[in-house]
């Protein structure tokens, strides 16, 4: 206290320098801590962060220590022509101490401009954009590989090539939706099956070179005897040799699963109600119109009773007639592609809205038809005008085939009966009961339900369809072939 | 006299100013009114005729209907209230009363097009709104017509009254509120709207319920005769 009180103003004032000087260092680690750097926070759209439009991408949040965020996405999938249309992706990550990944698949639509911000509460953790330019449809060509530049002469020269590791790729079919090849030569770090086996399921060919080393025998079996098909793509083994890729990319056809949505939703499967005709209508309103004129010219006071009365009655019935049951109609279409063990099912869902409103569909999905849309923690949602439809296609998914080829005969995998069973090529089949094998026989051909006959016209031959309860089954021919059954 | 005593004596009085079914209904049988009631239930089935769609396609029906019920009703209303403004009290209620029954009759041509058209108003606004509208504009009839007679320019009264109605439609779009036209007020919700009717029907009703005594009984008089 002598000391202070000893040096008089100039004292004073080292004190409070000082102070302020221990507060301000005091106060650093908890600044910090609220606002995180802007490496806490990395977002990565696109396979190994190669977008490609029109297709669904896999998306990967990753944050350090940083709480409860938002990420939003708002993309222009616009034109000069058509004006801003924007697309807006909304996914809550619940974040928390340490680090917290976040994955999900997004359908990136093409796009003038696509822009992200994660948010926690009014702060922007991070935020980025790409432009037009960044808008490509190519597909991808995946290459696992140490040496991916010694594979450039097995594409073509305008094939997206792009050199991704094993940790990137997920194990989401609808992840590789854009993706048309993955080439893995065992050169580089081994992928998870679960994601070669995605990859595939997905539509994509997956191409394992060479010898594999023995740490990654596990996906030779995924080939099988060579190639063998999975899900809506194959699996196939080549040589070590740039021109045997090339052979077996040549030999590929890969299922176009876009026409596939497309025959899915060609017929709308939901109409406007048919209501009461006009003949009918006017009919009524004059009986009623001249009941009432009757009723108050001759019917003195009993008649403007009678008037009131009738009216309420004409008024109940005509709610009770005129009235459709729900202000929104729905209906939905689905198609499981099988190959193999694996299959993947395509799914559209279609909303007829009478009143103008939002409609929801509790999943992922983007219109058929280009306009602005919402996807909300996974839930769709489109704002129509009144008496709308739009057609949704929804994220596919991996399921379990329930129609598969074994041989030369067609398995009922399902618990439920299949009906309108045709292989393309050979014609009409049996029923299939459940667990049923039918050997192959060559029936009728044509006769087939308007949607069916619409898939089979983007299948390749020797597919085989079914009708089933929960949809459309496919069992795409084995690499093989189909052939009659020998008796 | 206490406050239940007054009450009551007001409730007498409010049962008194209502007019009776047997004066309605000879209103109602009137020429004038009864061939009012033909047109404008006619003017509907017109545009039933017109707007109500083929099967299968969207349905549109209620949106016209709707326009064209309140702007006749308003019409109705904004004329007869100019028309019988310097006549009895009496006889002003006993015609606002058979208003009310050309709401109530073409009621049911709103709620079958409301039904099958599904629009996004509720239905309670688009039923009830023309309850309030027409006291509303019967009273603004008669401010008209009295307004009309003091000027002087009661051989007007035939393009005032629309004119009255064009006014309140141009003051709406001017305004960018529903605050008076009908044309509008029953596709959308508004407040203002439902306000400024709201007390428009309720002056209405207290001029034609409530006033001097003597004017009753000289309209009974002059009604009876």
């Amino acid at each position: 206290m002598e000391m202070f009180a000893g040096s008089g103003p100039r004292g004073r004032a080292l004190l409070a320098a000082l102070a302020a000087a221990l507060a301000l260092v005091m106060s650093l680690p908890t600044r910090a801590g609220a606002q995180p750097g802007p490496t806490s926070a990395v977002v990565e759209l696109g396979l190994g962060g190669h977008l490609v439009a029109g297709a669904w991408n896999p998306l990967r949040v990753t944050v350090r220590d940083v709480g409860p965020s938002v990420l939003r996405l708002r993309i222009d999938e616009g034109s000069l022509l058509t004006g801003p249309r924007i697309v807006e992706v909304r996914a809550g990550l619940p974040g928390g101490s340490g680090v917290t990944v976040f994955d999900d698949d997004v359908y990136v639509p093409t796009f003038r401009s696509l822009s992200w911000t994660l948010t926690q509460g009014d702060t922007v953790i991070a935020s980025g954009s790409l432009g037009a330019g960044d808008s490509d449809p190519r597909p991808l060509e995946v290459l696992l590989s140490s040496r991916p530049g010694s594979w450039r002469a097995a594409f073509a020269p305008d094939a997206r090539l792009v050199d991704v590791a094993a940790s990137d790729l997920p194990a989401r079919a609808a992840a590789y939706d854009g993706v048309a090849t993955v080439l893995i030569d065992g050169s580089a770090a081994a992928p998870r099956p679960e994601a070669v086996a995605a990859a595939a399921a997905g539509g994509a060919q997956v191409l394992l070179v060479g010898a594999l080393p023995g740490s990654q025998t596990g996906l030779v079996s995924l080939a099988g005897s060579g190639r063998s098909r999975l899900g809506a793509g194959e699996v196939a083994r080549v040589a070590d040799d740039p021109s045997a890729v090339r052979g077996a990319r040549a030999a590929w056809r890969p299922q176009d699963r876009s026409a596939l949505v497309q025959a899915l939703a060609l017929e709308p499967g939901v109409r406007p109600p048919r209501g009461v005709g006009q003949p009918v209508v006017l009919s009524l309103a004059a009986a009623f119109v001249l009941a009432v004129l009757l009723a108050l010219r001759f019917g003195g006071a009993p008649g403007i009773a009678a008037a009131l009365v009738l009216a309420a009655v004409v008024s109940l019935a005509g709610w009770r007639a005129l009235r459709p049951a729900e202000p929104v109609l729905t209906a939905s279409r689905s198609v499981v592609v099988g190959g193999g063990a694996l299959g993947l099912r395509f799914d559209v869902e279609e909303r007829l809205t009478l009143p103008a409103g939002t409609v929801a569909v509790p999943e992922a999905g983007y219109p058929l038809t280009p306009m602005p849309y919402r996807v909300s923690d996974g839930a769709t949602e489109v704002d129509l005008p009144r008496w709308h439809a739009v057609s949704i296609v929804l994220r596919p998914v991996l399921r379990s085939p329930e129609l598969s080829f074994e041989g030369s005969a067609l398995r009922n995998l399902g618990s439920a009966p299949l009906r309108d069973v045709v292989v393309l090529g050979l014609g009409r089949q049996p029923d299939l009961a459940p667990g049923a094998i039918q050997p192959l026989t060559r029936g009728e051909e044509g006769g087939l339900p308007p949607l069916m006959a619409r898939l089979a016209a983007v299948l390749p031959p020797g597919s085989a369809l079914a009708r089933a309860p929960s949809g459309v089954l496919v069992a795409l021919p084995p690499p093989s072939g189909v052939a009659e059954a020998t008796p | 006299m206490t406050g239940a005593g007054r009450r009551l004596a007001a409730l007498r009085g409010l049962g008194a100013a209502v007019p009776t079914p047997t004066a309605v209904a000879e209103r109602l049988r009137t020429p004038d009114l009864l061939q009012v009631l033909a047109l404008f239930l006619a003017a509907l089935l017109f545009v039933l005729a017109v707007r109500w769609p083929g099967q299968g396609e969207a349905n549109e029906a209620w949106f016209a209907l709707a326009q064209t019920r309140m702007t006749l009703l308003a019409l109705a209303a904004l004329g007869y209230g100019a028309a019988e403004g310097r006549l009895p009290r009496h006889q002003r209620r006993v015609t606002a009363a058979a208003l009310m029954v050309f709401v109530a009759v073409s009621l049911p041509f709103d709620v079958a097009a409301y039904a099958a058209s599904f629009p996004a108003v509720p239905l309670l606004w688009a039923a009830c709104l023309p309850f309030l509208e027409v006291p509303a504009y019967f009273g603004m009839g008669i401010l008209l017509g009295r307004l009309a007679h003091r000027l002087r320019v009661t051989a007007l009264l035939p393009l005032l009254v629309p004119a009255l109605l064009v006014a309140g439609i141009a003051l709406d779009v001017r305004l960018g509120v529903d605050v008076i036209d009908p044309l509008t007020a029953p596709l959308r919700v508004s407040w203002v709207h439902l306000a400024v009717i709201t007390t428009l029907a309720a002056a209405t009703v207290l001029a034609l319920t409530r006033g001097h005594p003597d004017e009753d009984g000289a309209s009974t008089a002059e009604g009876a005769s």
